[in-house]
């Protein structure tokens, strides 16, 4: 049997690992490091190009070079978030024929779950490379947070990858997966901090006896260090603005240069009290060529922060909430994501809970260690461990008035299944259409939208006597499947589907076709 | 989100061999040979065109194929429709079948997934309507420890990721329920509202069946108000039931769970609104509104009395409330002070008192602000004399008190209270002015004891 790995897409970077010898191993890419960037880019002589390769062109091809495209996958291009990365990316995003958003480098068009799957492709081949066998099998995972649509986005950028995905797990739960492997079995509550690059989560688990359950997760989809990074790109271009009278918004090179020099400079004030920001020639005019040339001191990058900083920490008290907790009752906190190696970070959550956190993890390689790790406990006999995740977000339908009725809770251990028997208000009602809905919301238009289905074959007869049954299904993925049947008959009714923002089955083996073309140019 | 059942033609029954056909008998590619395989009388079409190795398409070429040969026949979902027939079963021999003639009816041998497993399936299946503590195996009045370690012990045995990708039949779906169920068990037993509820009607049922009948009878009466609205509306065929007036009482067994599970929605639904009401809550105190933010906290503390952190929350929001206006307060105050305007400083200095009583620093200036302005006397004597028990050791809260006491005419209070301040800091020279004042007699005391 070929091994499994476990991949951890990430928003800035990618992480592959795999159970080697009953021990967890991250792999390295030819170029040593340990993360790959999770940027593509077509250049000029349509050449593809993955990984370091992208980042080390990204600025002298702005255009064409596509970083983050994770905050993108899933959502609809009508979306807040799909506006912001609108806003800010030297890339081009266009409105797709599902209404999800595309990304046109020259005049090529992609899907988000074609850019990931290209990621993906990546990761297999930095894995099948190490392991000198080819690997058709992973665990991939997502941001606790990520709705349906993300989940099944993301499980098609596998497929697209020539991958078969055994599970998508919570970032946040693989994080824990990897701090209990080889531990003792002791009794132990454990919170996961874990600041992306572009996500936030936070999930709380109690574990033992080899098994992890998950309490409670909760997020927040518009938070990550990349947010660090734009308050300090704003900070220069003020800076640089109030110097030399150049606004440099406009300039997608120096924009990607200031991007790249503020993340260097974020990640310097980790280590050190001030470093100094230098790129010269980043504009010119009539009287020449404008250097930017600024010393930044760890304190003003704190003053930036510090209310993303404490957004964090109340997105930590929702979720002790949710699980009934006080800081005191847990027992351990892991930090994961590289932007918890920030002092400041570390600070307040050990101020918040009055104890410091564990510091025994990689939090760059965490994930996907803990990705191998529950692979290789899916396929063991054994089965030495056994994880019970929960439902980021609750499900429901929309009912009349546009309110949002919930049919199961979010926090509900997984898999579930709810069956809910409706009726029809008019006589001779045949067909009814429902709504299904995922987020928090009591207002319906409020929630993500999974998709809606028409129930019709429905039995003609008096309003309130027809009995069809809808099941919803949310499975260990999280994915959510929806059936339903006539009561009376056992009769399975015709639905018909408009599912928002994911890609056809048609689609996705068009890609696939499309994509084997390049299969070549990867192996290079 | 993907849909099950019918998407656009394909049909989507179970398939199985039809009746008097011979599998070894038809002339199958390999591939046709793995799909026929997999066709065990259990696995939807959906299931079939998801299993791998084969394209959908192919799949459905294949199926409608031997549909159309009479090789197979579809039932559709429950298979109440067509009469079952025998399942394939793989050729075995006499020894075999002799065993297997010894198991029970559902066990199948040919399946990836030990007899013995099989059999626990079966067996934990039908004590599903057990009272909940059974089904976890723990005794009624278990804790919450052992709780947790049935439950992290049943589901590292029965979770359905145990069989992860092996061909497990019908049994897929039992694991489901059966695993459904230890969920809910645990839970419930875990929440002392709901297990209170479950340890009432068990012992209930125990002596007066009737009595569960009530129990569940206004539980469903509680919960039909509360369908969602709409052009669905939720009836489940138990709660009628249960409306029935001349129905006689079902054994309790029977009921049990189905009260609790419309017990468990009320629980889950004041949760809710209590969850609401808290992030509500965190969301005013956020943006500063401090008082709007303890509101809702006790609010959600009402609906939602088990939660830890709503209490703990509600401590340091109310703190919080308390002390900004406080500080609201004291910049009143203090901007009424350079205004000249005394009345209005005094009444916020002692509003911010009633916030922060324990203040010594405010005490002193609300009872100096009082006596230097010639107002209530006998509020600043209050306040001086909260300060000074607050905090003993400080020389000018005494010199304070002794300084109301001399304008109120206590000479001897005011020695006291003066003499306590010059021994705390001979160098108070105000202190020292005002015993000077006081009289001879008071110099002799310095330093001596009362």
């Amino acid at each position: 049997m070929s091994r499994v790995i476990g991949i951890d897409l990430g928003t800035t970077n990618s992480c592959v690992a795999v159970v080697d010898n009953g021990q967890p191993v991250v792999i390295s890419n030819t170029g040593g490091y340990k993360t790959t960037p999770s940027m593509f880019a077509l250049a000029d002589d349509g050449k593809r190009l993955v990984g370091h390769l992208a980042k080390r062109q990204a600025i002298t091809n702005a255009r064409n070079t596509v970083y983050a495209s994770k905050r993108l996958i899933g959502r609809r291009f009508d979306s807040e978030e799909v506006g912001h990365a609108r806003e800010l990316s030297p890339y081009e995003i266009i409105e797709g024929p599902n209404q999800d958003p595309r990304i046109k480098l020259s005049e090529k068009v992609f899907t988000c779950p074609e850019i990931a799957g290209i990621i993906l492709r990546e990761m297999k081949r930095v894995a099948q490379e190490h392991l000198g066998e080819p690997v058709r099998e992973a665990v991939i995972t997502v941001p606790a947070h990520f709705n349906d649509a993300q989940r099944q986005c993301t499980k098609d950028a596998g497929k697209i990858a020539g991958l078969e995905v055994l599970r998508i797990i919570n970032e946040p739960t693989a994080a824990a997966l990897a701090y209990g492997f080889g531990r003792k079995p002791s009794d132990e509550t454990v919170l996961v901090y874990d600041l992306g690059g572009g996500t936030f989560d936070v999930s709380i688990l109690e574990m033992g006896d080899g098994v992890l359950e998950v309490l409670a997760t909760a997020g927040d989809t518009f938070l990550g260090g990349e947010d660090f990074d734009r308050r300090v790109v704003n900070q220069l271009l003020e800076h640089f603005e109030a110097g030399e009278g150049i606004d440099l918004r406009s300039e997608p090179m120096a924009l990607q240069r200031l991007k790249d020099a503020a993340e260097k400079a974020k990640c310097d004030l980790s280590q050190s009290l001030q470093t100094e920001v230098n790129l010269p020639f980043i504009a010119s005019d009539a009287n020449g060529p404008r250097h930017l040339s600024v010393v930044l001191a760890r304190e003003k990058l704190e003053e930036l922060v510090g209310d993303i900083v404490d957004r964090t920490i109340e997105t930590v008290k929702l979720c002790l909430s949710d699980a009934g907790l006080t800081p005191q009752q847990v027992d351990q906190v892991i930090l994961v994501g590289g932007q918890t190696r920030m002092p400041l970070v570390q600070e307040r959550v050990a101020e918040f809970f009055g104890k410091r956190p564990h510091k025994g993890v990689n939090p760059d390689e965490v994930v996907a260690i803990g990705a191998a790790i529950q692979a290789e406990a899916l396929l063991s006999d054994e089965q030495k461990l056994l994880l019970l995740d929960v439902t980021p977000l609750s499900l429901g339908i929309a009912t009349y008035g546009g309110h949002f009725a919930k049919l199961i809770e979010r926090n509900t251990t997984l898999p579930v299944r709810r069956a809910h028997v409706f009726t029809t208000t008019r006589d001779n009602q045949t067909a009814v259409k429902i709504r299904v809905l995922q987020g928090e919301s009591d207002v319906a238009e409020e929630n993500d939208l999974l998709g809606e289905f028409i129930l019709s074959g429905v039995r003609e007869a008096r309003k309130g006597e027809p009995e069809v049954e809808v099941s919803f299904d949310i499975d260990t993925n999280g994915i959510v499947s929806v059936s339903a049947r006539d009561l009376a008959t056992g009769r399975e009714q015709s639905i018909t589907v408009n599912a928002t923002g994911t890609l056809s089955d048609d689609e996705i083996q068009k890609i696939i076709d499309d994509n084997e073309l390049y299969e070549v140019q990867f192996k290079e | 989100m993907r849909l099950q059942g019918n998407t656009a033609a394909t049909n989507d029954g179970i398939p199985r061999i039809g009746p008097g056909v011979d599998p070894t008998r038809l002339e199958l590619t390999p591939a046709e040979g793995y799909l026929l395989s997999r066709i065990d009388g259990a696995t939807s079409w959906t299931h079939l065109r998801a299993i791998g190795g084969i394209a959908p398409n192919e799949v459905d070429r294949c199926l409608e194929r031997w549909v159309a040969e009479g090789v197979l026949v579809l039932a559709t979902g429950n298979g109440r429709i067509t009469p079952a027939p025998p399942p394939a079963a793989p050729p075995m021999n006499e020894r075999d079948a002799a065993a297997v003639a010894a198991l029970p009816r559902d066990v199948d041998p040919s399946l990836d997934i030990p007899v013995e497993v099989q059999q626990r399936i079966f067996e934990f299946e039908a004590k599903l309507e057990s009272p909940y503590h059974e089904i976890l195996g723990v005794a009624a009045d278990a804790d919450r420890k052992a709780l947790r370690k049935a439950y992290f012990a049943l589901s590292k045995e029965l979770h359905p990721d145990r069989f992860f990708r092996r061909n497990v039949g019908p049994c897929g779906k039992r694991l489901e329920r059966i695993f459904g169920k230890i969920v809910e068990a645990y839970e419930l037993l875990s929440d002392p509202m709901a297990r209170a509820e479950i340890e009432r009607s068990l012992a209930a049922a125990g002596g007066h069946a009737p009595a569960a009948t009530n129990v569940a009878q206004q539980a469903a009466s509680t919960a039909a108000p509360e369908s969602p609205p709409g052009s669905f509306t939720e009836a489940t065929a138990d709660v009628r039931t249960e409306a029935e007036p001349s129905r006689p009482a079902a054994p309790p067994r029977n009921r049990r769970p189905h009260v609790f599970s419309l017990h468990s929605r009320l629980v889950r639904d004041r949760r809710a609104r209590a969850k609401r009401l808290f992030e509500a809550a965190m969301a005013s105190f956020a943006a500063g509104r401090w008082l709007e933010a303890a509101g809702g906290v006790r609010l959600a503390i009402a609906f939602d009395p088990w939660n830890a952190i709503y209490k703990e929350q509600f401590a340091d929001v109310q703190r919080k409330a308390h002390e900004e206006r406080a500080k609201q307060l004291v910049r009143e105050a203090e901007s009424a002070l350079e205004l000249r305007d005394f009345t209005t400083a005094l009444r916020a200095f002692g509003e911010a008192l009633e916030y922060r009583p324990f203040d010594a620093e405010l005490l002193h200036r609300a009872a100096r602000l009082a006596w230097v302005t010639g107002g209530d006397l006998h509020q600043a004597k209050e306040w001086a004399m909260a300060a000074v028990e607050l905090d003993g050791a400080n020389a000018g809260h005494h010199r304070l008190l002794g300084q109301v006491y001399k304008a109120a005419g206590l000479e001897a209070n005011a020695r006291r209270e003066l003499e306590a301040a010059v021994a705390i800091d001979p160098k108070d020279e105000e202190a020292r002015a005002e015993l000077r004042a006081l009289g001879g007699r008071a110099l002799r005391w310095l330093g001596g004891k009362r």
